[in-house]
């Protein structure tokens, strides 16, 4: 499952000299939808989250794929279906298990575009609908902590 | 606009140190390093977190009390070996956390010195639990901020060369 993932990035190999560096929160945006969200780029976050509400399963030629809302900055509701690629469980600190269902997503920041492994999860009393963790930044991401909008979505 | 940023692309990620302005130098530091905090000089093997306002560190047996009117901690610090540190610091602020079912509990600030790499630092810390993480540090972005730019593919790149700190 996970070398499937893994092969389905599409990254490619990559020399030290093609990192790109971004800020702690970027405007990122979902492709093909063009839909901009704001994102907190998280170093301490293993994988990439996003805020999805109404979430809905659907079935289709035997495969499995999921429908769900998100809110863009601009205060749309764009609805979004993607196929699902697995599923997390994520332990609470109640002692109960959350489960996340995974998707890909192609991520967007300025006009570097990544297809990532993501999460849905209710971010909606967090400040960024968007999480970026380590599964966007990889090997090809470096982080500056004391920047915060360093590239425009490329529309 | 597009020339420029295509250009620093290029430029910037070719050395470990980058020169973002005629005076200033940023470094590239890993996801863990290992970090020494002062007092006490206990190193940590800590996890850069962007994610984070704050650092936070693994204290255990936390005590406030009042001296002369004034709010103090006194806490022992742990690392993953088991040293330990046993220190006193003035209460910066304390942190309400609300938790599932209702519960509160108040984590209390204080500020250390973090050392890493050459970089020596006073911040505020988060004074946590962290016993059952692997990583029994985390660096926040107020230790961070001026030229240290976080590399996740990267562990353990630099060690501690501050110069020692005289002992309280």
């Amino acid at each position: 499952m996970c070398a499937a993932i893994a092969a389905a990035l599409l990254w490619g190999s990559q020399s030290a000299a093609d990192k790109m560096v971004v800020g702690w929160v970027e405007e990122a945006s979902i492709k093909p939808e063009n839909l901009i969200l704001q994102a907190k780029v998280d170093t301490g976050a293993g994988n990439t989250s996003i805020d999805a509400r109404n979430i809905d399963f659907v079935k289709r030629d035997g495969r499995r794929f999921i429908r769900f809302e998100v809110d863009g900055r601009d205060g749309n509701t764009v609805e979004i279906e993607r196929e699902q690629v697995g599923i997390e469980t994520v332990p609470q600190l109640s002692g109960e298990y959350q489960e996340r269902p995974l998707v890909i997503m192609e991520i967007c920041l300025g006009n570097e575009c990544r297809n990532t492994v993501v999460n849905l999860t209710d971010r909606s009393r967090l400040r960024y609908p968007l999480l970026i963790g380590r599964s966007f930044m990889l090997d090809r991401v470096i982080c500056n902590p004391s920047a915060r909008y360093t590239r425009k979505p490329d529309r | 606009m597009k020339v420029f940023l295509f250009a620093l692309l290029i430029v910037t990620p070719m050395a470990l140190t980058v020169q973002t302005s005629a005076s200033e130098k940023t470094t590239v530091v890993g996801l863990i390093e290992d970090v020494r905090v002062d007092p006490g000089g206990l190193i940590f093997s800590a996890k850069m977190d962007t994610g984070a306002d704050h650092s936070s560190v693994n204290a255990q047996s936390i005590h406030r009390f009042r001296r002369r009117g004034v709010r103090w901690v006194r806490f022992d610090l742990v690392n993953a070996d088991g040293t330990t540190a046993s220190l006193e610091r003035r209460l910066v602020r304390l942190v309400t956390i609300k938790r599932s079912e209702g519960k509160k509990s108040k984590r209390p600030v204080v500020r250390l010195t973090i050392c890493m790499g050459t970089i020596s630092r006073e911040v505020e810390v988060n004074l946590v639990d962290r016993s059952r993480f692997n990583y029994k540090m985390l660096i926040g972005r107020s230790f961070m901020e001026d030229n240290v730019l976080v590399d996740p593919s990267r562990k353990f790149t630099i060690e501690p060369q501050c110069p020692q700190q005289p002992t309280e």
